[in-house]
């Protein structure tokens, strides 16, 4: 039986070679006529130029960046223009209120001390202490206009004059000592180190300073709007009193240098915002593919014609954003958030079979419409910029760059032919889009803000997994959105 | 008797044989091979007739002519290849469409020690794996059932035109079809077909053997239908 086996294993083996052999024989030269069109996609994909050497994406990718570039610099430019006060815009509006409340100081302090401080010379102890009797003027105008030297104060034979550019206030009173308070340079300067020799004193530290006689609430925006380099600059406060009650009364009340310290610094804002757009999706095919790969089951033309034809579908998104201000007035931000997105698009299509069993057989051309949906999450990622706001601080602009992440969460189609299978290769789960954001901010509140705005968003890379063709998508559209501040550095 | 003159070209033989001795036998083969190899080696330098260097020279160059002749040379053949790792004539055109594309791509670094026939297949073979892999990495990971193929008959293939056997062999299962054609086609060694389709030695062996039990019947299926329509 051994034997038999043996036999019969040397037999199988023969016959399996030659098996092999027969088949070798029958396929090593085979050849067959490939379809004539293959050529002609063949010559037209050795054309093709991968996406990022396409003339269109860098067209695009230029004109949406000139095109930020261009709002940033009109707004920039006019608010220049028509908002920056000059020195003499500055002292004529206010001068009255400056004016008045210094009398009004300079009266009070008569009644209170007519008789024991009439040609007192101010020493800085005196200055200091909280009784002093002296009348204190603290006009701070903190580097006005990098004209400082522009702004004196003449204090000679029992007069006070205040000067800014060609601006004074006289004063005959004798008993007045005013501060100014230049600049940051000098804190330790004595304040008033006497009322007859020195007519300026410089110093910003004010708690040195008698309390603020008087809250002179000017409307610095209707001059300065947030962001403006000179809103800083331009803080007024008078000092007369040095009284613990004064003091006490002041502290809660508002003040320019208040508002000067919020414009810069860091702060967190947190909102939502909804999107409402186009989805284009577009076709390339480096080579043009035949059906099975790139639209399973059926055929190659529909690749061939599905770079030709303007599809175009909806999408919307709802998120949460976050963003984190920061530099110099916080007019830059980093901005990031999550959002939940959804697109479909619908085209229809002339499919062609081919029955597979017998070769050669002619196509069969049918009809069919087909919807696509795809759903993801989405990761912004940019850097925005807030530039512009108008007289009134209630509008501003604002322009963002970045990369939006996309996670695909489902992928589903549906189709009017039942026997219909679209398969666009494997769809990447993650893909990367450029994606800029421009509009305008409305400031209900000082931490509410309302805005709108247009977007647009391009994928960087195909989307799908697919050798030979590229699937890429452009969105835009409109988005409305709300945000509150809930930090801000300094408060 | 007219039955078995229909049954001509199909002789029977007695006896069995299970797939592992099958194997075993395959193993030693090659091994015996290896060793002829090992003894007897001897290396053919391959020198490119001119018209073939101004040929690969032009389409260096990307001259659309040489490109279209290089194409219409070698295109008949590498699609007979593509067909048979192909499941339909749609995705055969793929392969053939996406292999020439690379072949334009890439052939400045053809190092002409070869025919250009042979790194032209060698592209369009890579290429079709590539298209199935997911395929058959699919049905690589699966279970398969046993295949009892007894019958010990020496199938002569001369009946079958080359369409027929085409269809065949694209009938096999994923898997089966890829480590048939490399192997009894092409002539790759099991360890060869291992590191391409990234599976083990032994998978590839099993698989084959499976493979070619399988064709085995199906021709032997396919015969006995021929007869009976014969005998209608």
């Amino acid at each position: 039986m051994k034997g038999m086996n043996n036999f019969g294993n040397n037999n199988r083996k023969q016959l399996d070679k030659q098996f092999e052999q027969q088949f070798k024989n029958k396929f090593q030269n085979a050849q067959f006529a490939p379809p004539a069109h293959l050529w002609e996609q063949i010559d037209a994909a050795l054309d093709a130029k991968p996406w990022y050497k396409r003339p269109l994406f860098y067209w695009t990718s230029g004109l949406v960046a000139a095109l930020l570039l261009v709002v940033m610099f009109c707004f920039t430019l006019v608010y220049d223009n028509s908002t920056t006060p000059s020195n003499n815009d500055f002292v004529n509006a206010d001068k009255n209120k400056i004016e008045n409340r210094i009398d009004k100081g300079i009266k009070d302090r008569n009644i209170d001390n007519s008789s024991t401080n009439n040609n007192t010379e101010l020493s800085n102890s005196e200055k200091n202490t909280a009784q002093k009797n002296n009348l204190t003027a603290d006009y701070n105008t903190k580097n006005f206009n990098s004209n400082s030297s522009n702004s004196s104060i003449d204090k000679s034979d029992n007069s006070t004059n205040i000067t800014n550019t060609n601006q004074k206030i006289d004063k005959n009173d004798s008993d007045v000592a005013i501060s100014i308070a230049l600049n940051n340079k000098d804190k330790n300067k004595d304040l008033g180190t006497s009322a007859t020799d020195e007519t300026i004193v410089e110093t910003t530290n004010t708690l040195e300073l008698t309390n603020i006689l008087a809250d002179i609430k000017i409307d610095w925006s209707k001059y300065l709007p947030i962001g403006n380099p000179h809103f800083e600059q331009k803080d007024i406060f008078i000092k007369v009193d040095s009284t613990n009650e004064a003091i006490a009364n002041n502290k809660n009340s508002q003040n320019p240098i208040e508002d000067a310290k919020k414009s810069s610094g860091i702060a967190l804002t947190l909102g939502i915002n909804h999107t409402q757009g186009i989805y284009k999706p577009s076709f390339r095919t480096d080579s043009l593919h035949s059906g099975l790969t790139v639209i399973e089951a059926y055929s190659s033309n529909l690749a061939d014609t599905l770079p030709q034809m303007n599809i175009s579908g909806n999408y919307q998104q709802t998120g949460f954003d976050v963003a984190l201000q920061f530099g110099k007035n916080k007019r830059w931000s980093f901005n990031t958030g999550i959002g939940m997105g959804k697109a479909n698009y619908s085209f229809g299509s002339t499919n062609y079979t081919r029955d597979t069993v017998l070769l050669g057989n002619p196509l069969i051309a049918s009809t069919n419409n087909v919807e696509v949906n795809y759903e993801w999450l989405q990761i912004p990622i940019a850097i925005g910029y807030q530039f512009g706001e108008s007289r009134a601080k209630k509008f501003s602009g604002f322009a963002q760059l970045g990369t939006a992440i996309e996670l695909l969460s489902s992928y589903s189609y549906t189709s009017a032919d039942p026997n219909f299978t679209y398969a666009l290769g494997n769809h990447r789960t993650t893909n990367t889009q450029v994606w800029t954001q421009a509009g305008i901010n409305y400031h209900v509140t000082n931490r509410w803000t309302l805005w709108g705005g247009g977007t647009y968003k391009s994928s960087l890379s195909s989307l799908i997994n697919e050798n030979g063709v590229t699937f890429s998508s452009q969105a835009y559209g409109w988005q409305v959105g709300t945000r509150f501040t809930i930090f801000k550095s300094g408060e | 008797m007219s039955e078995y003159s229909i049954m001509s070209n199909i002789s029977a033989h007695n006896g069995s044989q299970s797939i592992e001795n099958v194997e075993k036998q395959e193993e030693e083969q090659e091994v015996n091979n290896l060793d002829t190899n090992e003894t007897t080696t001897t290396r053919t330098v391959h020198i490119p007739s001119s018209e073939e260097s101004q040929l690969i020279k032009d389409c260096i160059k990307s001259k659309r002519q040489a490109q279209r002749t290089l194409y219409e040379q070698f295109a008949p053949k590498m699609y007979a290849i593509a067909m048979r790792y192909a499941k339909t004539t749609l995705e055969a055109d793929d392969i053939l469409q996406e292999s020439f594309i690379n072949i334009f791509k890439h052939i400045e670094s053809f190092a002409q020690d070869c025919p250009i026939e042979f790194w032209i297949r060698r592209i369009v073979i890579n290429q079709a794996l590539k298209t199935g892999r997911s395929k058959y990495d699919k049905a690589f990971k699966e279970e398969v059932t046993d295949i009892n193929y007894n019958s010990e008959e020496n199938i002569i293939l001369d009946q079958f035109d080359l369409e027929e056997l085409l269809q065949i062999i694209r009938r096999l299962p994923d898997g089966f079809q890829q480590v048939f054609n490399l192997y009894a086609i092409e002539g790759y060694k099991h360890k060869e077909i291992a590191e391409l389709l990234g599976i083990s030695v032994g998978t590839s062996k099993s698989q084959y053997a499976r493979a070619r039990a399988q064709l085995q019947e199906m021709l032997l299926e396919e015969d006995e239908r021929y007869e009976q329509l014969r005998k209608q």
